[in-house]
């Protein structure tokens, strides 16, 4: 099954592989031919001060943001390497953004990224992509099939980890909810 | 005693975290003075002191752990905590436990003793 095939069914999805934007770095915002660049640079949280300036001269998270502006009229999104990039407000404030873009613009999100945690509230659909060839698909975070690919994140580690000992923890992805769990666990 | 000192920029990342203790040893027990500049919060965990930074000013540094425990701070500036220091803290707070964990192996013996 190919990407556009996996798209057709799902809204986001998540692609674990490397990505590099397409961001021509000598070029000022200005002249990137974004649509409604005012607009654009102000949905990704970016503003009008950021016209003039080279993309070059951008932070790593500003140009996640200006990558993402220049895509929000595609019909397919494809944007990346967002773990590394973005603080987890920036990231938090882009994955809001990614879903109002899919659930409310009809927008198919493709995120491509080496840190499963990304994927987290924003897609259960993971796919392990290498030299456009899929590797390896699930929809569960604990599959430890997909952790031959990339690094586990802790909180599925710690999960697994106690679990080994059957002391029944949920899978859960969410610290509050597993703070929660361990409390009925060992009161 | 001389200390030779590197400078790592965010190169770490996508390095096994077992290789990235290993090579911080080394450098430990060399006696080469190392400073790591990541966004990557759990690396933090592998260092002795930490400098918090935004916008080119510092926010504040010290011993990691103090450092670490400074959530409200760390959290105005969009950091995250490491995973194992989070966990700590918001277990304190159910009174489930008195103190920072930074192993999942003396956390668990802990909690389920």
């Amino acid at each position: 099954m190919e990407i556009k095939d996996i798209l057709n069914n799902y809204g986001v999805i998540g692609v674990i592989s490397n990505y590099q934007n397409n961001l021509n770095k000598d070029k000022m915002v200005i002249e990137l031919n974004i649509n409604n660049l005012n607009n654009a640079l102000k949905m990704v949280g970016l503003n009008d001060t950021f016209i003039n300036k080279k993309v070059k001269d951008l932070s790593l998270s500003e140009q996640t943001k200006l990558d993402l502006a220049t895509k929000l009229t595609n019909d397919i999104i494809i944007i990346g390497n967002l773990a590394n990039t973005l603080n987890y407000k920036d990231l938090d404030f882009i994955k809001k953004l990614l879903l109002k873009l899919n659930k409310e613009y009809n927008k198919k999100i493709v995120v491509i990224d080496n840190k499963v945690d990304v994927f987290f509230n924003l897609t259960k659909k993971i796919i392990v992509l290498q030299n456009k060839t899929i590797l390896y698909e699930t929809e569960d975070y604990f599959d430890d099939n997909l952790y031959k690919y990339v690094r586990m994140p802790k909180i599925i580690e710690f999960i697994k980890y106690v679990n080994k000992d059957n002391k029944k923890l949920d899978n859960n992805i969410d610290i509050y909810e597993l703070i929660k769990d361990i409390y009925r666990s060992v009161s | 005693m001389e200390y030779k000192k590197i400078i790592f920029f965010n190169i770490l990342n996508n390095i096994d975290e077992k290789e990235v203790k290993e090579l911080f040893q080394y450098l430990k027990d060399n006696n080469i003075v190392f400073i790591n500049i990541t966004n990557n919060v759990e690396l933090a965990l592998l260092t002795s002191y930490l400098i918090i930074y935004d916008n080119s000013k510092i926010i504040t540094e010290g011993n990691t752990l103090d450092v670490l425990q400074e959530e409200k701070l760390l959290k105005r500036f969009g950091l995250s905590l490491p995973f194992m220091v989070e966990l700590s803290l918001l277990l304190k707070d159910y009174n489930l436990v008195d103190k920072i964990y930074l192993d999942k192996e003396s956390l668990v013996d802990y909690l389920w003793k």
